[in-house]
Protein backbone atom coordinates (compact mmCIF):
# COMPACT_ATOMS: atom_id res chain seq x y z
CA UNK A 1 0.00 0.00 0.00
CA UNK A 2 3.23 2.19 0.18
CA UNK A 3 3.67 2.01 -2.87
CA UNK A 4 0.34 3.58 -3.71
CA UNK A 5 0.05 6.25 -1.56
CA UNK A 6 3.79 7.46 -2.59
CA UNK A 7 2.47 7.65 -6.02
CA UNK A 8 -0.56 9.62 -4.73
CA UNK A 9 1.75 11.86 -3.14
CA UNK A 10 3.48 12.42 -6.15
CA UNK A 11 0.51 12.96 -8.40
CA UNK A 12 -0.81 15.25 -6.25
CA UNK A 13 2.42 17.45 -6.08
CA UNK A 14 2.27 17.24 -9.89
CA UNK A 15 -1.24 18.31 -10.12
CA UNK A 16 -1.00 20.89 -7.49
CA UNK A 17 1.92 22.92 -10.34
CA UNK A 18 -0.71 22.37 -13.10
CA UNK A 19 -2.99 25.84 -11.86
CA UNK A 20 -6.74 25.50 -12.43
CA UNK A 21 -9.40 25.27 -10.37
CA UNK A 22 -8.51 22.15 -8.77
CA UNK A 23 -5.08 23.44 -7.65
CA UNK A 24 -5.89 24.74 -4.35
CA UNK A 25 -7.44 21.11 -3.26
CA UNK A 26 -4.13 19.54 -4.43
CA UNK A 27 -2.14 22.05 -2.35
CA UNK A 28 -4.43 21.57 0.68
CA UNK A 29 -4.12 17.86 -0.13
CA UNK A 30 -0.57 18.09 0.26
CA UNK A 31 -0.44 20.06 3.58
CA UNK A 32 -3.36 18.35 5.58
CA UNK A 33 -2.57 14.77 4.84
CA UNK A 34 0.70 13.05 6.98
CA UNK A 35 2.19 11.64 4.56
CA UNK A 36 4.59 9.13 6.05
CA UNK A 37 1.94 7.81 8.99
CA UNK A 38 1.30 4.48 9.65
CA UNK A 39 -0.61 2.92 7.48
CA UNK A 40 -3.34 0.35 8.91
CA UNK A 41 -4.39 -2.37 6.30
CA UNK A 42 -7.78 -3.17 6.39
CA UNK A 43 -8.92 -6.97 5.34
CA UNK A 44 -9.32 -6.72 1.66
CA UNK A 45 -11.76 -7.92 -0.90
CA UNK A 46 -12.03 -8.71 -4.62
CA UNK A 47 -15.69 -7.75 -5.81
CA UNK A 48 -16.65 -8.58 -9.19
CA UNK A 49 -15.73 -5.15 -10.89
CA UNK A 50 -12.19 -5.26 -9.24
CA UNK A 51 -12.00 -8.44 -10.24
CA UNK A 52 -13.05 -7.58 -13.71
CA UNK A 53 -12.18 -4.17 -14.89
CA UNK A 54 -9.36 -2.86 -12.30
CA UNK A 55 -6.30 -4.56 -14.30
CA UNK A 56 -8.13 -3.57 -17.77
CA UNK A 57 -8.62 0.27 -16.35
CA UNK A 58 -4.91 0.63 -14.99
CA UNK A 59 -4.45 -0.49 -18.46
CA UNK A 60 -6.19 2.50 -20.37
CA UNK A 61 -4.00 4.87 -18.49
CA UNK A 62 -1.54 7.84 -19.55
CA UNK A 63 1.98 7.05 -20.96
CA UNK A 64 4.85 5.60 -18.98
CA UNK A 65 6.49 8.14 -17.24
CA UNK A 66 3.45 10.19 -16.02
CA UNK A 67 2.08 10.77 -12.48
CA UNK A 68 -1.26 9.32 -13.36
CA UNK A 69 0.48 6.10 -14.60
CA UNK A 70 2.63 6.00 -11.76
CA UNK A 71 -0.35 5.61 -9.25
CA UNK A 72 -2.32 3.01 -12.06
CA UNK A 73 0.85 0.83 -11.75
CA UNK A 74 0.69 1.21 -8.46
CA UNK A 75 -2.56 0.50 -7.61
CA UNK A 76 -2.11 -2.67 -9.46
CA UNK A 77 0.89 -3.93 -7.68
CA UNK A 78 -1.38 -3.22 -4.31
CA UNK A 79 -4.18 -4.72 -5.79
CA UNK A 80 -4.43 -7.77 -3.20
CA UNK A 81 -4.46 -5.14 -0.24
CA UNK A 82 -7.49 -3.26 -1.35
CA UNK A 83 -10.98 -2.92 0.55
CA UNK A 84 -13.57 -2.09 -1.70
CA UNK A 85 -16.52 -0.66 -0.75
CA UNK A 86 -20.58 0.32 -2.39
CA UNK A 87 -21.73 3.14 -0.80
CA UNK A 88 -25.42 3.34 -2.31
CA UNK A 89 -26.82 0.22 0.01
CA UNK A 90 -29.50 2.28 0.59
CA UNK A 91 -30.58 2.76 -3.35
CA UNK A 92 -31.04 -1.38 -3.47
CA UNK A 93 -34.68 -0.73 -4.59
CA UNK A 94 -33.97 1.12 -7.79
CA UNK A 95 -33.04 -1.02 -11.31
CA UNK A 96 -30.58 1.48 -12.46
CA UNK A 97 -28.90 1.91 -8.95
CA UNK A 98 -28.58 -1.81 -8.88
CA UNK A 99 -27.34 -2.20 -12.22
CA UNK A 100 -24.95 0.81 -11.50
CA UNK A 101 -23.69 -1.09 -7.99
CA UNK A 102 -23.23 -4.15 -9.54
CA UNK A 103 -20.10 -2.59 -11.32
CA UNK A 104 -18.89 0.23 -8.97
CA UNK A 105 -16.63 0.42 -5.96
CA UNK A 106 -14.42 2.23 -4.33
CA UNK A 107 -11.26 2.11 -2.30
CA UNK A 108 -10.40 4.20 0.92
CA UNK A 109 -7.02 5.62 0.36
CA UNK A 110 -6.95 8.38 3.38
CA UNK A 111 -9.34 9.29 5.93
CA UNK A 112 -11.19 8.95 9.18
CA UNK A 113 -10.74 5.33 9.19
CA UNK A 114 -7.38 5.01 7.01
CA UNK A 115 -5.55 2.93 5.79
CA UNK A 116 -4.05 6.36 6.23
CA UNK A 117 -5.52 8.02 8.84
CA UNK A 118 -6.64 11.92 8.28
CA UNK A 119 -9.33 13.72 10.13
CA UNK A 120 -9.60 16.56 7.27
CA UNK A 121 -9.69 15.58 4.34
CA UNK A 122 -11.29 12.20 2.85
CA UNK A 123 -9.46 10.19 -0.82
CA UNK A 124 -10.18 6.93 -2.66
CA UNK A 125 -9.86 5.32 -5.65
CA UNK A 126 -12.99 4.59 -7.59
CA UNK A 127 -13.48 2.01 -10.67
CA UNK A 128 -16.63 2.12 -12.70
CA UNK A 129 -16.92 -0.50 -15.56
CA UNK A 130 -17.50 -0.03 -19.06
CA UNK A 131 -21.10 0.73 -20.61
CA UNK A 132 -22.41 1.97 -17.07
CA UNK A 133 -24.05 5.42 -15.80
CA UNK A 134 -23.45 6.44 -12.50
CA UNK A 135 -26.41 8.81 -12.16
CA UNK A 136 -26.37 12.28 -11.42
CA UNK A 137 -25.85 12.38 -7.42
CA UNK A 138 -24.84 15.51 -5.20
CA UNK A 139 -22.98 16.43 -1.34
CA UNK A 140 -21.77 19.32 0.23
CA UNK A 141 -18.48 18.40 0.44
CA UNK A 142 -16.16 19.70 -2.42
CA UNK A 143 -14.65 17.36 -4.44
CA UNK A 144 -11.88 17.03 -6.47
CA UNK A 145 -11.23 14.22 -9.11
CA UNK A 146 -7.79 12.93 -11.11
CA UNK A 147 -8.56 10.38 -13.80
CA UNK A 148 -5.94 7.77 -13.74
CA UNK A 149 -7.65 5.24 -16.43
CA UNK A 150 -9.84 5.45 -18.50
CA UNK A 151 -11.38 7.90 -20.91
CA UNK A 152 -15.16 8.75 -20.49
CA UNK A 153 -18.00 10.97 -20.40
CA UNK A 154 -18.67 13.52 -17.41
CA UNK A 155 -21.29 16.39 -17.11
CA UNK A 156 -21.31 18.57 -13.79
CA UNK A 157 -24.14 20.65 -13.49
CA UNK A 158 -26.07 22.01 -16.68
CA UNK A 159 -22.57 21.70 -18.77
CA UNK A 160 -22.42 19.51 -21.50
CA UNK A 161 -21.10 16.08 -21.42
CA UNK A 162 -17.22 16.15 -21.72
CA UNK A 163 -14.69 13.55 -22.70
CA UNK A 164 -12.50 13.48 -19.98
CA UNK A 165 -8.63 11.28 -20.59
CA UNK A 166 -5.99 10.34 -18.08
CA UNK A 167 -4.43 12.79 -16.52
CA UNK A 168 -7.49 15.35 -16.42
CA UNK A 169 -8.61 17.68 -13.35
CA UNK A 170 -12.03 18.04 -12.53
CA UNK A 171 -13.44 20.20 -9.32
CA UNK A 172 -16.43 19.69 -7.96
CA UNK A 173 -17.83 22.74 -5.75
CA UNK A 174 -20.06 21.66 -2.93
CA UNK A 175 -23.45 20.91 -3.97
CA UNK A 176 -23.17 20.91 -7.52
CA UNK A 177 -24.56 17.62 -9.70
CA UNK A 178 -22.38 15.43 -11.22
CA UNK A 179 -22.11 12.18 -13.15
CA UNK A 180 -20.26 9.79 -15.19
CA UNK A 181 -20.92 7.35 -18.69
CA UNK A 182 -17.95 4.94 -19.27
CA UNK A 183 -17.83 3.60 -22.81
CA UNK A 184 -15.59 1.14 -23.98
CA UNK A 185 -12.89 1.70 -21.17
CA UNK A 186 -13.41 1.32 -17.59
CA UNK A 187 -12.84 3.93 -15.26
CA UNK A 188 -10.80 4.51 -12.56
CA UNK A 189 -10.58 7.28 -10.91
CA UNK A 190 -8.53 9.59 -7.64
CA UNK A 191 -11.31 11.62 -5.67
CA UNK A 192 -10.70 13.38 -2.59
CA UNK A 193 -13.31 15.59 -0.17
CA UNK A 194 -11.67 18.49 1.42
CA UNK A 195 -14.53 20.20 3.25
CA UNK A 196 -17.42 18.28 4.71
CA UNK A 197 -15.71 15.01 4.48
CA UNK A 198 -18.89 13.05 6.36
CA UNK A 199 -21.28 14.33 3.48
CA UNK A 200 -24.69 11.94 2.67
CA UNK A 201 -24.79 11.33 -0.67
CA UNK A 202 -27.94 11.76 -2.59
CA UNK A 203 -28.70 10.50 -6.01
CA UNK A 204 -30.53 13.08 -7.92
CA UNK A 205 -33.41 12.81 -10.45
CA UNK A 206 -34.03 15.86 -12.33
CA UNK B 1 -53.15 17.49 20.39
CA UNK B 2 -55.48 15.05 19.19
CA UNK B 3 -57.80 17.55 17.22
CA UNK B 4 -54.56 17.99 15.47
CA UNK B 5 -54.58 14.48 13.99
CA UNK B 6 -58.09 14.24 13.56
CA UNK B 7 -57.99 16.92 11.09
CA UNK B 8 -54.68 15.47 9.95
CA UNK B 9 -56.44 12.43 8.89
CA UNK B 10 -58.96 14.31 7.54
CA UNK B 11 -56.45 15.95 5.23
CA UNK B 12 -55.31 13.33 3.89
CA UNK B 13 -58.64 11.30 3.21
CA UNK B 14 -59.79 14.39 0.73
CA UNK B 15 -56.16 14.38 -0.86
CA UNK B 16 -56.72 10.66 -1.25
CA UNK B 17 -60.15 11.20 -2.66
CA UNK B 18 -58.60 13.85 -4.93
CA UNK B 19 -57.33 13.08 -8.75
CA UNK B 20 -54.11 14.86 -8.10
CA UNK B 21 -50.71 12.77 -8.48
CA UNK B 22 -50.14 13.33 -4.74
CA UNK B 23 -53.44 11.12 -3.92
CA UNK B 24 -51.43 7.48 -4.41
CA UNK B 25 -48.68 8.93 -1.51
CA UNK B 26 -51.96 10.74 0.70
CA UNK B 27 -53.60 7.30 0.69
CA UNK B 28 -50.37 5.68 1.46
CA UNK B 29 -50.07 7.73 4.68
CA UNK B 30 -53.78 7.56 5.56
CA UNK B 31 -53.19 4.00 5.73
CA UNK B 32 -50.05 3.39 6.91
CA UNK B 33 -50.26 5.52 10.05
CA UNK B 34 -51.37 4.40 13.50
CA UNK B 35 -53.60 6.87 14.07
CA UNK B 36 -54.46 5.80 17.62
CA UNK B 37 -51.01 5.23 18.80
CA UNK B 38 -50.16 7.10 22.04
CA UNK B 39 -48.63 10.41 21.40
CA UNK B 40 -45.05 10.85 22.66
CA UNK B 41 -44.29 14.11 25.11
CA UNK B 42 -43.02 17.00 23.22
CA UNK B 43 -40.31 19.61 24.43
CA UNK B 44 -41.89 22.93 23.76
CA UNK B 45 -39.74 25.23 21.61
CA UNK B 46 -39.85 28.29 19.52
CA UNK B 47 -37.83 29.63 16.84
CA UNK B 48 -37.69 33.83 15.81
CA UNK B 49 -39.78 32.95 12.32
CA UNK B 50 -42.30 30.92 14.68
CA UNK B 51 -42.66 34.26 16.70
CA UNK B 52 -42.53 36.37 14.01
CA UNK B 53 -45.12 34.97 11.52
CA UNK B 54 -46.82 31.86 12.31
CA UNK B 55 -50.19 34.09 13.55
CA UNK B 56 -49.50 36.45 10.16
CA UNK B 57 -49.59 32.67 7.91
CA UNK B 58 -52.89 31.98 10.32
CA UNK B 59 -54.40 34.89 8.84
CA UNK B 60 -54.52 33.22 5.53
CA UNK B 61 -56.59 30.42 6.03
CA UNK B 62 -59.23 29.68 2.98
CA UNK B 63 -61.74 26.79 3.25
CA UNK B 64 -61.25 23.29 3.16
CA UNK B 65 -58.80 20.30 4.63
CA UNK B 66 -55.62 22.14 4.46
CA UNK B 67 -56.98 24.57 6.44
CA UNK B 68 -59.06 22.70 9.39
CA UNK B 69 -55.61 21.31 9.69
CA UNK B 70 -53.94 24.36 10.13
CA UNK B 71 -56.53 26.16 12.40
CA UNK B 72 -56.68 22.73 14.93
CA UNK B 73 -52.75 23.60 14.99
CA UNK B 74 -53.25 27.11 16.18
CA UNK B 75 -56.15 26.54 18.31
CA UNK B 76 -53.08 23.85 20.22
CA UNK B 77 -50.44 26.11 19.26
CA UNK B 78 -49.20 26.32 23.01
CA UNK B 79 -46.31 23.67 23.74
CA UNK B 80 -45.07 23.18 20.21
CA UNK B 81 -42.04 21.59 19.11
CA UNK B 82 -40.92 24.14 16.44
CA UNK B 83 -37.20 22.80 15.47
CA UNK B 84 -34.79 24.25 12.56
CA UNK B 85 -33.31 21.46 10.11
CA UNK B 86 -30.39 21.42 8.68
CA UNK B 87 -27.65 21.63 11.00
CA UNK B 88 -25.12 20.30 8.56
CA UNK B 89 -25.28 23.69 6.88
CA UNK B 90 -25.08 26.10 9.35
CA UNK B 91 -21.46 26.85 8.56
CA UNK B 92 -22.75 28.18 5.22
CA UNK B 93 -23.05 31.99 4.88
CA UNK B 94 -25.13 31.43 1.61
CA UNK B 95 -28.00 29.46 3.72
CA UNK B 96 -28.10 31.90 6.29
CA UNK B 97 -31.17 33.80 5.17
CA UNK B 98 -33.00 30.58 4.66
CA UNK B 99 -32.62 28.79 7.78
CA UNK B 100 -33.05 32.12 9.75
CA UNK B 101 -36.45 31.56 8.00
CA UNK B 102 -37.90 28.60 8.38
CA UNK B 103 -38.72 25.99 10.96
CA UNK B 104 -40.67 22.83 11.15
CA UNK B 105 -43.23 21.22 13.38
CA UNK B 106 -43.04 17.33 13.58
CA UNK B 107 -46.65 15.79 13.79
CA UNK B 108 -45.72 11.94 12.84
CA UNK B 109 -42.35 9.74 12.49
CA UNK B 110 -39.72 8.24 14.50
CA UNK B 111 -39.36 11.33 16.86
CA UNK B 112 -43.15 11.61 17.42
CA UNK B 113 -45.17 12.86 18.44
CA UNK B 114 -47.34 10.24 16.96
CA UNK B 115 -44.60 7.47 16.49
CA UNK B 116 -44.36 5.95 12.86
CA UNK B 117 -40.90 4.53 11.99
CA UNK B 118 -40.97 4.27 8.27
CA UNK B 119 -43.17 7.91 7.60
CA UNK B 120 -42.93 11.34 8.48
CA UNK B 121 -45.86 14.35 8.56
CA UNK B 122 -44.24 17.78 9.16
CA UNK B 123 -45.23 21.53 8.90
CA UNK B 124 -42.93 23.76 7.69
CA UNK B 125 -43.07 27.54 8.37
CA UNK B 126 -40.90 29.72 5.96
CA UNK B 127 -40.88 33.38 6.31
CA UNK B 128 -41.70 36.07 3.57
CA UNK B 129 -39.43 36.62 0.89
CA UNK B 130 -37.47 34.05 1.56
CA UNK B 131 -35.79 31.34 -0.90
CA UNK B 132 -35.44 27.54 0.40
CA UNK B 133 -32.75 26.44 -2.69
CA UNK B 134 -32.89 23.66 -4.44
CA UNK B 135 -32.73 20.21 -2.37
CA UNK B 136 -32.95 16.79 -3.46
CA UNK B 137 -33.93 13.36 -1.09
CA UNK B 138 -34.60 10.34 -2.04
CA UNK B 139 -38.23 10.55 -0.18
CA UNK B 140 -40.94 10.85 -2.12
CA UNK B 141 -42.52 13.58 -0.88
CA UNK B 142 -46.16 14.64 -0.78
CA UNK B 143 -47.21 18.85 0.04
CA UNK B 144 -49.63 20.62 1.31
CA UNK B 145 -50.32 24.54 1.32
CA UNK B 146 -52.41 25.45 4.86
CA UNK B 147 -51.62 29.22 4.47
CA UNK B 148 -49.88 31.27 2.18
CA UNK B 149 -49.68 32.06 -2.13
CA UNK B 150 -45.65 30.78 -2.37
CA UNK B 151 -43.78 29.50 -5.56
CA UNK B 152 -42.59 26.30 -6.14
CA UNK B 153 -40.00 24.89 -8.92
CA UNK B 154 -39.44 21.27 -9.81
CA UNK B 155 -36.16 20.05 -11.61
CA UNK B 156 -35.91 21.98 -14.43
CA UNK B 157 -39.95 22.83 -14.75
CA UNK B 158 -40.47 26.46 -14.15
CA UNK B 159 -41.80 28.10 -11.31
CA UNK B 160 -45.22 27.19 -10.62
CA UNK B 161 -47.46 29.65 -8.28
CA UNK B 162 -49.95 27.85 -5.54
CA UNK B 163 -52.52 28.63 -3.50
CA UNK B 164 -53.88 27.48 -0.17
CA UNK B 165 -55.16 23.81 -0.40
CA UNK B 166 -52.90 23.04 -2.92
CA UNK B 167 -51.22 19.21 -3.01
CA UNK B 168 -48.90 18.12 -5.09
CA UNK B 169 -45.75 15.48 -5.46
CA UNK B 170 -42.35 15.45 -5.77
CA UNK B 171 -40.85 12.31 -7.29
CA UNK B 172 -37.98 10.67 -5.47
CA UNK B 173 -34.70 12.11 -6.07
CA UNK B 174 -36.09 15.33 -7.96
CA UNK B 175 -34.56 18.83 -7.11
CA UNK B 176 -37.34 21.30 -5.63
CA UNK B 177 -36.83 24.89 -4.28
CA UNK B 178 -39.63 27.30 -2.82
CA UNK B 179 -39.41 30.95 -2.82
CA UNK B 180 -41.95 32.97 -0.49
CA UNK B 181 -43.50 36.57 -1.82
CA UNK B 182 -44.86 38.89 1.16
CA UNK B 183 -46.76 36.03 2.53
CA UNK B 184 -45.23 33.73 4.85
CA UNK B 185 -45.73 30.16 3.78
CA UNK B 186 -47.58 27.37 6.26
CA UNK B 187 -47.53 24.24 4.39
CA UNK B 188 -47.43 20.61 5.38
CA UNK B 189 -44.96 17.98 3.85
CA UNK B 190 -44.45 14.20 4.25
CA UNK B 191 -42.27 11.81 3.40
CA UNK B 192 -43.22 8.05 2.74
CA UNK B 193 -40.54 5.87 2.90
CA UNK B 194 -36.70 6.06 3.79
CA UNK B 195 -37.03 8.78 6.25
CA UNK B 196 -34.07 8.57 8.29
CA UNK B 197 -32.16 9.11 4.70
CA UNK B 198 -30.44 12.84 4.23
CA UNK B 199 -31.70 15.63 2.57
CA UNK B 200 -28.98 17.72 0.21
CA UNK B 201 -29.02 21.15 -1.12
CA UNK B 202 -28.06 21.01 -4.92
CA UNK B 203 -26.44 24.20 -6.02
CA UNK B 204 -26.63 23.56 -9.71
Amino acid sequence: MQATISAVRNFCEWAALQGGDTCSEFELALSVVEWDSEITLPEPTNPPVADWHLETACGFSDEIGSPARAVADAVLADAHLLRWFDMYEHYDDEPDMAVFRRSYAYTPLIGLDGPLVCGELFMGISLQGPDIYYPPHAHKAVETYAIIGGTGDWKRGLEPWTSRAPGDLIAHPSGIRHAMQSNVEPLLALGFWTTDIDSPIVIVRG
Amino acid sequence: MKEIYTALHAAFEAASASDNEAAPAYAKLRDGIDWSATLRATAPSSRPVVERWFETACSGFCDGPMAALGRAVQANAEGLEWIAIYQAYEDDPTLAGFLDNYAILRLVGPHGPLVCEDMTVALTLQGPNTLYPPHAHKQEEVYGVLAGTASWQRGAEPWITRQPEAIFLHTSGVRHATRTAGEPLLSLACWTHDVTLPIVMVTA
